[in-house]
């Protein structure tokens, strides 16, 4: 016990972060096209005739940002749903929240719901209230049986309301026509090119919520993963800690894929990676599991816009080619 | 192609949602439309097929153009020109074929999508003739013509059609020859209200030849493929004056206004600074068909409003 | 301090597992809670510590029912070593230890130089010191319950009044040598800190070496409860168990030992 954890907490920070720092200052240096820094950053020129700086802040600034606000979101909500299943291999997407939010934005697309007379994009809104309705359906289920929470009825509540949102997902892609499928395909291949502020803007009171939630459920966490009674003994209140854990992660999750669409594996590459270096207390696990998947999620979108431009590869495509053989490690190595 | 798309379906459905066969079966017909088999020779023993059916819209425009609507008596979902087609049986489209209600019809020619392999070969088991269409650009649609005309035994009718068809073309193209063709970003189709999932037209395909005969100069030009995932960056890279949006259904105006609204954002490409966006609600644009010429006027006078006054 | 107060339990749809059970744990008491399987003794232990909520009847922690005490308080006070402990992660053992202290601390407080010093002598006292930074999941089953036991006490450290400290079958996993280490190892505790120690067990023996007081249970009733000398008779046990044994002082080590000599035929059973 050389270092207390407030120390590690602080070296934590410092060290993850600034890889982050550096992933959100690199990113929009780097692109498919050739930009002049010097014009991006010329005040002299009007905003509305500098290409360059168009190019850095309408184009990459926020796709960085985005990548940035996903990755944080979608590490950190794995950490909480592994240590809400104690299970290492579940991830935000486990629950049914990204089958909801899919179902919400295919409904979108397929019937063409505009909410323009709130100037809102329909998209997004309706992942976001898709997700919303998959995690109370879950959690409904998950309190029928007993007055606590029980983690085996949540996990099979969950995985049967994948299942039942993927068939309703295939329902409606029958009344999707040809361009229609293209959008949902694209929009399930993650898309961080949001080419706006606004997403993040409307993102942001939910990060906040949700990142205050999980700090204090650092560690509740680290009781839980004794098993939930002895959790109890130590003197957790073990219920509340669950739908705590349940319901902010679950937020946190849907609020990223409205952002940027199901984009796999973040979740659970990450904490792994971050586990590694960092040991399993979730006090130092959390916040380095939201700078370190704000810094990798950014480094997948570089690849995905450079690696065969002109064209672009969704970032979805990148971090399952980097997920899959990842995945199949986990399973195989011996513990 | 397909197997590239259908492998990335597969890749990236498999972790969020298990959601696997549906959706690559689906990409793999959908981009397997503009596939690569021909059109096929007309078979020997000769009889002009009474019962046609066709899942094209673009077949169905030809068959009545040259003659043999009467023939016609199913088409797909998603046909509505001309109008007699309203009150013909609907048979579903290239994702939905309904085999059944094809085969009930008793047709004795069906104009199918040369990706749809299944159907194709269910019909061949059936003893039916099929039409087997692909679209590769602007040519090919006059000399689809010829051949459905040679198929269903109005070959002269078909010549014609082509025949005017390809002379509407050049004259169009003649009427804007002399001027600079404005670079042009051809928008298939994005989200509503946002710039994101921006489809673009790439060098290849019917659009693209419409808009460069009608006096465009494709932004995407250069990109070998009918379609590209065009990002904001590479939007301002490639700076285009005129943006011209495709949609197959009118827009109310307010709707209208504020999808051209959205593209404010991007306030350094030419097009918007000179407000030069266009949504064009017509589907002769989306069909490559007959009427294909009346879209390339349509377009080149957006285009080049000067000559045409 | 810790009582049970007519107490019966039944898990939803099912015929009780406890009927109208009254036991206590007095302070500074050793007791032994003894029966054969499906006696429902894990099922006592567990009301006692307050993981299930008793169906009828009252358990009551110094005066107070549980139900009404927070649960930080009863944390502070009573501990409980169940049979197996497995982590979901990797934690290192002194990360299991001052997982102890939680009850001790506010809800963003972290652990300062007191909260180790009490864990590294939590440690000392379990024999498991060494181990500090070892990780968990690598020790042997024997070392890994000295060292939740070492947890057990960090959680009481530090109580308003003496701790109770609760054990489930804590025989069950370990071998002969284990076994008496940790016979050793819970006198050696209650000397050094005044606290009650209640355990729930099959093994006789260990129990009639160990407990001063027993409580033995049959078909989750109370069949008799007092002194270990007074209780445990050969009557008591062929009613108990249905065998016939012997209870003997040892010469060597001056305990009570019971030696099994035949089972009983079903109708001369009590």
């Amino acid at each position: 016990m050389k270092r207390t954890v407030g120390h590690r907490f602080a070296l934590t920070v410092a060290s993850f972060g600034a890889l982050a720092a550096a992933a959100i200052v690199l990113a929009p240096l780097v692109g498919s096209t050739h930009i002049s820094l010097r014009r991006a950053f010329d005040p002299a020129i009007p905003f509305a005739d500098n290409v360059d700086a168009q190019i850095f802040f309408v184009a990459r600034l926020p796709r960085t940002l985005a990548g940035a606000l996903v990755g944080a979101m979608l590490a950190s909500a794995g950490v909480v749903f592994q240590g809400l299943l104690r299970n290492p291999l579940a991830t935000p997407f486990t629950l049914g929240v990204s089958a909801g939010a899919a179902l919400g934005a295919m409904l979108a697309i397929t019937f063409n719901w505009s909410l323009a007379w709130a100037g809102i994009p329909a998209a997004p809104a309706a992942s976001f209230a898709g997700s919303l309705v998959a995690v109370a359906i879950v959690y409904a289920l998950s309190r029928a049986r007993h007055s606590g929470m029980s983690t085996n009825v949540l996990l099979l509540a969950g995985v049967t309301m994948n299942a039942f949102f993927s068939a309703l997902i295939l329902f409606v892609q029958y009344f999707a026509d040809f361009a229609q499928t293209y959008r949902i395909l694209r929009w399930l291949m993650g898309d961080l090119d949001i080419s706006s502020y606004e997403p993040l803007v409307t993102a942001l009171p939910l990060v906040l919520v949700s990142f205050a939630v999980f700090a204090w459920l650092a560690r509740p966490l680290n009781l839980l993963s004794l098993g939930p009674e002895s959790a109890g003994t130590h003197g957790l209140d073990v219920t509340r800690a669950q739908r705590a854990a349940f319901v902010s992660a679950s937020i946190a999750t849907g609020a990223a894929v409205s952002v940027g669409g199901p984009v796999g594996f973040i979740g659970i590459i990450v904490p792994h990676l971050v586990r590694l270096l960092v040991g399993s207390d979730h006090r130092i696990v959390l916040p380095a599991s939201a700078l370190f998947g704000a810094a990798f999620l950014i480094a997948c979108d570089v690849v995905a816009r450079t690696a065969m431009a002109p064209v672009e590869l969704p970032v979805g495509v990148v971090t399952a080619i980097l997920g899959g053989p990842f995945f199949l490690w986990l399973l195989v190595r011996k513990r | 192609m397909r197997v590239l798309a259908a492998l990335i379906a597969l890749l990236v459905t498999s972790e969020p949602l298990p959601v696997v066969s549906g959706f690559s079966r689906t990409v793999a017909e959908t981009v397997g439309a503009s596939g690569f088999s021909r059109t096929e020779p007309a078979p020997r023993p000769f009889q002009s097929p009474q019962r046609i059916i066709s899942l094209i819209p673009a077949v169905t425009e030809m068959l009545f153009a040259i003659g043999a609507g009467p023939q016609v008596v199913a088409v797909s979902s998603f046909d509505r020109y001309p109008p007699e087609v309203e009150q013909l049986q609907r048979v579903g489209a290239l994702i939905d074929p309904d085999v059944e209600r094809i085969l009930s019809l008793r047709p004795d020619l069906v104009a199918i999508f040369g990706s749809q392999t299944n159907l194709r070969a269910q019909l061949e088991r059936a003893h039916i003739q099929v039409f087997a269409y692909t679209d590769e650009g602007l040519a090919d649609i006059a000399n689809t013509m010829r051949a459905i005309g040679i198929r269903v035994g109005r070959a002269q009718s078909g010549e014609s059609a082509a025949r005017d068809l390809e002379a509407r073309i050049a004259a169009a193209r003649k009427r804007v020859s002399g001027a600079v063709k404005p670079k042009t970003l051809i928008v298939f189709g994005r989200e509503p209200l946002t710039l994101r999932g921006i489809y673009a037209s790439g060098g290849l395909g019917f659009v693209h030849d419409m808009v460069e005969a009608a006096g465009g100069a494709n932004v995407f030009g250069d990109i070998q493929r009918k379609a590209v995932q065009a990002t904001t960056e590479q939007i301002l890279a490639r700076l285009p004056e005129v943006i011209l949006e495709l949609r197959s259904n009118p827009l109310a105006p307010e709707t209208r206004r504020r999808e051209i609204a959205a593209w404010r954002p991007l306030a350094a490409l030419p097009a918007v600074r000179n407000t030069r966006v266009y949504i064009l609600g017509d589907p002769r644009t989306v069909i490559p068909g007959p009427r294909i010429a009346e879209a390339i006027e349509l377009i080149a006078e957006t285009l080049h409003p000067e000559a045409f006054r | 301090m810790l009582q049970a107060a007519d107490v019966t339990f039944a898990y939803r749809g099912h015929a009780p597992v406890l009927r109208g059970v009254t036991m206590e744990v007095p302070a500074n008491s050793f007791v032994g809670i003894l029966g054969p399987n499906g006696s429902g003794k894990t099922t006592l232990l567990r009301l006692l510590a307050g993981i299930l909520p008793p169906s009828t009847g009252r358990v009551v922690l110094d005066a107070v029912d549980l139900r009404l005490t927070p649960r930080s308080r009863v944390a502070r006070r009573m501990a409980v070593v169940p049979q197996e402990t497995h982590l979901a992660f990797d934690y290192s053992v002194s990360e299991v230890v001052l997982m102890g202290r939680y009850a001790h601390l506010g809800a963003f407080e972290i652990e300062g130089p007191v909260d180790f010093a009490i864990a590294r002598d939590a440690l000392a006292a379990t024999g498991t010191l060494q181990f500090e930074d070892r990780e968990f999941g690598t020790l042997s089953g024997g070392e890994k319950q000295r060292v939740i036991i070492a947890a057990a006490l960090a959680q009481l450290t530090g109580a308003a009044g003496e701790g109770i400290l609760l054990l489930d079958e804590p025989t069950a996993a370990l071998d002969l040598a284990y076994q008496l280490e940790l016979a050793d190892l819970l006198r050696d505790l209650q000397r050094r800190t005044p606290m009650a120690i209640a355990i729930s067990t099959h093994d006789l023996n260990f129990a009639a070496g160990l407990c001063r007081t027993l409580v033995l249970l049959k078909n989750g009733e109370v069949l008799a409860a007092g002194e270990t000398e007074a209780v445990l008779t050969p009557d008591r046990i062929r009613a108990l168990y249905g065998v016939e044994a012997e209870v003997t002082r040892h010469h060597l080590t001056g305990r009570l030992v019971v030696v099994p000599l035949r089972r009983v035929p079903a109708e001369s059973r009590a």
